[in-house]
């Protein structure tokens, strides 16, 4: 099964409450199956040719924490865009009510060791407004 | 309003210069089917959508595609940073170096600046989401195109994401319409 390759990174971190929340019969993906292949509903999902779904592989702890941010972010957004048209489907909002302080705690766990990410999370760093100490996206590693 | 999160949609890091390839990414930044008109047309039919549904769809979708315009930008920026004068020269760059030098510019493959010309807004709903399944499919080939023509894993990887993502609004759009259609008949 495609989504087998890219369980490691996350099972790495250790931490029970990034288990997956949906059902191997659930419409909707595990968070990490959502991010790693871009879509959360799991009979949408369109591959291109023998293209696999591509594994992350985390580095560090910064770049463990991130890609779990990111990825419940995109199970967030996209259950929010599911929402905007069904707003009544039980299980949609019961993942997004689940998911949801999974989300706010991956944030603090990410901002509260590496810094913010928006600017009214900005902080005294030894005298310098923390926001312009961290560097934009775009530049990459 | 907009807020920034210092973060990427997607993990994006390119260990290799490819000029040739950035010229040809570009058609994502300003190019007809690429993120910046996605994101234009989205966050301007927004506003005359019959009810919150869809006002919210289409803030929400128009928002995620400035996060992939910053994608594709940031994939640009990658592509050709350090990049040596001869090293543009022999990708065919010199007339972008000409106008904009190493800078990011939202033009198509041929240099042609982005424009909201031909970027449909009527008021109506069903033309208005009728447009933007169209919209969603033509970004969907043209990434199909840049990954049949990518090479480097840590390109390839980002471009199969964005091109899932195509799919995913393509099915919003439809669902909206859907509901639309039989909650208002063509009203």
């Amino acid at each position: 099964m495609y989504y087998q390759s890219f369980y490691q990174p996350f099972q790495q971190v250790g931490e029970d409450e990034f288990v997956t929340r949906a059902t191997t019969t659930s419409k909707f993906t595990t968070v990490e199956e959502g991010f790693l292949s871009g879509n959360i509903i799991r009979n949408e999902y369109r591959p291109y040719k023998n293209y696999k779904v591509p594994a992350l592989n985390p580095t560090n702890d910064k770049e463990t924490r991130l890609y779990k941010l990111m990825s419940l972010y995109n199970y967030l957004h996209d259950l929010n865009l599911y929402l905007e048209i069904y707003p009544t489907d039980k299980e949609a909002l019961k993942l997004f009510l689940e998911t949801k302080p999974l989300y706010l705690k991956a944030r603090e766990d990410y901002v509260s060791k590496y810094g913010p990410l928006t600017a009214t999370d900005s902080l005294d760093a030894n005298g310098t407004y923390s926001y312009v100490l961290v560097p934009s996206p775009f530049l990459g590693k | 309003m907009f807020q920034y999160n210092k973060y990427l949609l997607y993990p994006i890091n390119i260990k290799s210069k490819d000029l040739k390839m950035a010229n040809t990414i570009v058609t994502q930044y300003g190019g007809p089917y690429g993120e910046l008109g996605a994101a234009l047309r989205y966050l301007n039919q927004r506003y005359t959508m019959p009810d919150e549904r869809g006002r919210t769809l289409l803030t929400d979708i128009g928002t995620e595609e400035l996060g992939h315009v910053e994608m594709i930008c940031t994939i640009l920026y990658q592509l050709t940073k350090g990049a040596s004068l001869q090293e543009l020269v022999n990708a065919g760059l010199e007339k972008h170096y000409a106008q904009h030098g190493l800078g990011i510019f939202p033009t198509d493959v041929n240099g042609v600046p982005f424009s909201m010309a031909n970027v449909g807004a009527t008021g109506n709903y069903e033309a208005d989401l009728t447009e933007d399944l169209a919209a969603e499919e033509k970004a969907r080939l043209t990434y199909e195109h840049l990954i049949d023509l990518a090479k480097d894993p840590d390109l390839i990887n980002p471009l199969l994401y964005l091109r899932q993502r195509e799919v995913v609004h393509y099915n919003r759009f439809k669902d909206l319409l859907d509901v639309y259609n039989k909650e208002f008949e063509g009203k």
